[in-house]
């Protein structure tokens, strides 16, 4: 579903991201780790055409993200660190708005059970959005993506900053969508969630994807160490 | 697509301060600016009215007592108590008529020029006196100044656009929701473009119809093809407006920096344009100072007193069917060569006056060209036109007293120089302003 091949783009004289390759089937959760800088957010972004790529190409559902923009972007729901939503706005006015602009028209029961399916509770739903905490705020992009039938989920960093309970509430919510067909990327610092949450998790370090693993094939502290090896290399 | 964004930027607005000020602020503005419009063209009607009923109230009277002369019911003793004499009938106390520029349906929306040019003027024999309402006359004048609908839409209309429209995509910026903005299926140009079309349709309506109730209920009539002409250049302004919005949401610039750059472009177009402007004209064509002018007057008069029995001499050698020769009254000989110094200082007055209305000529004619660069001054000039407030009307009473003068003087001036009397039916043919 989601085919990077041979990316390379460049900030300057900075290598972002080198002769990237990477794909991402249908229910598949493919974490992405890597430190500060390693290029995960600029792959996210290339992903979603916000950057103009000096080699290779990034597909979604077959299609090249540089040629059609908007009907790859039909195709997902993207979560950043840190979901930014109309404050003044409900939940239900938010979800409503954006379902919107995909040309989805959501009535406000409809988008209260979406909401709700992603863990959103009603009377909250109801609430300016400006009371929110992330994690509600997450649980609504989620809304978002479902609401959408979303095919792929790109997610930038989406547990940093929630408490334990919080992560765990979204990882399930992730397995849904993994299990609802969609095919996910999650790019993420979070070594336990991406081992208990993904399927297959890539290691990148300078702009490359020097490791990648399948999950289920690694303990925790194997990944812990072999990330560290990366990053020590 | 769009109505999905209207009826969410419809939701959005509506729970922000910048709209309710505006819905509550520009109305109450538009208001008071007609009802003192309004107000102001009222006093000038009641001024018209009463000064045509003045009037027509002396020369009534002098054809009743001419009557009561004729009768034989009434005597008169000296010559200027003789309301068959032209002279009393056309020179003296309040005889003469006043030329109105009367008020076009649009004057209350623009003052203009009405604080300094008159509206009319009285016409004798030998003067044309400009008038003015002053304070005692009209102290509303003093009150209302010049806070018209033409200041509130020139001026302050593009405050309350840019309170509305320079955060559009800046501020999602800020918030952090054009991040999902972007990863929607939709060009951001696009969502961008229609909010502000739905801001500049929502600014738009709340000015028109503020304008359309308050003008009915001041009895402004604006349902004619000047209403709609007034309709869309109100909404070319307030798109000129939006546009430059919309650029500076288009570069990468934070709300700060869109707020101060528009208001910095308002006093661009608002202030220092139209001072560019003024420092040009006055530069290329210098119009001599009213000092000179005035000293250029004295000395015209002065000169026509010093060789007034020469100009006269002339004149009778010139006109001799003009004049009666013989024994005649003192007030025709005084009179006859006032009126024959009146002409000559005119004469030479209207030549000297030529080389200072040329050069203001000129600065009018540049600064018009010049108006192209400022769309607040070239709206402000079309309001005064439409309103019938603009220099070029004001000035043209002028022309107006000149022209009824002339009027004035070819019924009065042949009977005068005959020495002969009025009847009191040639009474009614006394000349008016159309």
């Amino acid at each position: 579903m989601i085919d990077i091949e041979n990316l390379t783009k460049c900030f300057g004289n900075t290598v972002a991201v080198n002769n990237l390759k990477l794909n991402v089937a249908k229910g598949e959760i493919y974490c992405l780790l890597g430190a500060n800088g390693a290029g995960k957010t600029t792959t996210i972004n290339s992903l979603l055409n916000l950057v103009q790529l000096e080699g290779g190409s990034a597909k979604i559902g077959g299609m090249n993200v540089a040629d059609e923009p908007l009907k790859t972007k039909e195709k997902l729901t993207y979560i950043p660190e840190n979901l930014s939503l109309y404050p003044s706005l409900s939940g239900i006015e938010n979800l409503r708005f954006f379902c919107g602009l995909s040309g989805i028209k959501l009535s406000d029961s409809k988008a209260v059970s979406y909401l709700k399916e992603a863990g959103l509770q009603v009377d909250s739903a109801h609430k300016r959005v400006g009371g929110y905490s992330k994690g509600m705020r997450q649980k609504v992009g989620i809304a978002l993506a479902i609401a959408r039938s979303s095919e792929v989920l790109l997610l930038d960093e989406p547990t940093s900053g929630l408490d334990p309970a919080a992560s765990s509430d979204f990882a399930t919510l992730l397995t849904d969508m993994k299990e609802r067909g969609a095919a996910v990327l999650m790019a993420t610092h979070d070594l336990f969630r991406a081992k208990e949450t993904g399927t297959k998790i890539g290691i990148m370090n300078r702009g490359s994807l020097v490791d990648e693993l399948n999950a289920a094939d690694v303990t925790h502290s194997d990944l812990e160490k072999i990330y560290l090896n990366h990053m020590r290399a | 697509m769009m109505a999905h964004i209207f009826s969410f930027e419809w939701l959005h607005i509506r729970k922000s301060g910048a709209f309710w000020g505006t819905v509550i602020v520009l109305p109450l503005l538009i208001g008071f600016s007609l009802f003192l419009g309004s107000e102001r063209i009222n006093q000038q009607e009641e001024t018209i009215a009463g000064i045509v009923a003045e009037e027509t109230s002396f020369y009534d009277g002098m054809r009743t007592q001419l009557e009561a002369i004729e009768r034989g019911d009434a005597e008169v003793d000296a010559w200027f108590q003789n309301p068959a004499n032209p002279l009393v009938l056309g020179q003296f106390g309040q005889a003469g008529r006043h030329i109105f520029l009367q008020p076009k349906p649009l004057a209350p929306l623009a003052a203009g020029q009405l604080d300094i040019l008159p509206y009319y003027g009285k016409v004798t024999l030998t003067t044309m006196e400009p008038l003015r309402d002053n304070a005692l006359e009209n102290p509303f004048m003093q009150v209302s100044g010049s806070f018209d609908f033409a200041f509130v839409l020139v001026w302050l209309v593009p405050l309350f656009i840019i309170v509305m429209g320079y955060n559009v995509i800046s501020s999602e910026r800020e918030s952090g929701t054009y991040a999902l903005l972007q990863s929607q299926p939709v060009s951001i140009r696009s969502i961008l473009i229609q909010k502000m079309i739905f801001r500049f349709l929502l600014v738009f309506g709340i000015i028109i119809l503020s304008l359309l109730v308050w003008s009915v209920l001041f009895g402004i009539d604006l349902f004619n093809i000047q209403g709609l002409q007034l309709i869309a250049a109100i909404s070319l302004y307030a798109a000129f407006w939006f546009a430059l919005c919309v650029l500076f949401n288009l570069f990468r610039t934070s709300s700060a920096v869109n707020a101060v750059g528009l208001t910095g472009l308002w006093v661009f177009f608002l202030l220092i344009i139209p001072s560019v402007i003024s420092l040009i004209v006055t530069s290329l064509h210098p119009v001599p100072s009213r000092a000179l002018w005035i000293t250029e007057q004295r000395t015209i008069q002065q000169s026509v007193q010093a060789e007034g029995d020469a100009i006269f001499d002339t004149w009778v050698v010139d006109h001799p069917e003009e004049f009666v020769e013989g024994d005649t009254p003192q007030f025709y000989n005084t009179w006859i060569r006032r009126f024959v110094w009146a002409q000559a200082t005119e004469e030479r007055e209207r030549e000297a006056e030529r080389q200072f209305e040329e050069p203001r000529e000129s600065q009018a004619q540049l600064a018009s060209r010049l108006r192209v660069f400022s769309p607040p001054m070239t709206l402000q000039a079309w309001l005064e036109q439409k309103a019938g407030t603009d220099t070029d009307r004001l000035r043209s009473l002028e022309n107006e007293m000149r022209a009824f003068q002339q009027e004035w003087q070819e019924f009065f001036l042949p009977r005068f120089q005959r020495l002969e009397f009025f009847t009191s039916d040639e009474l009614a043919d006394i000349p008016a302003p159309q």
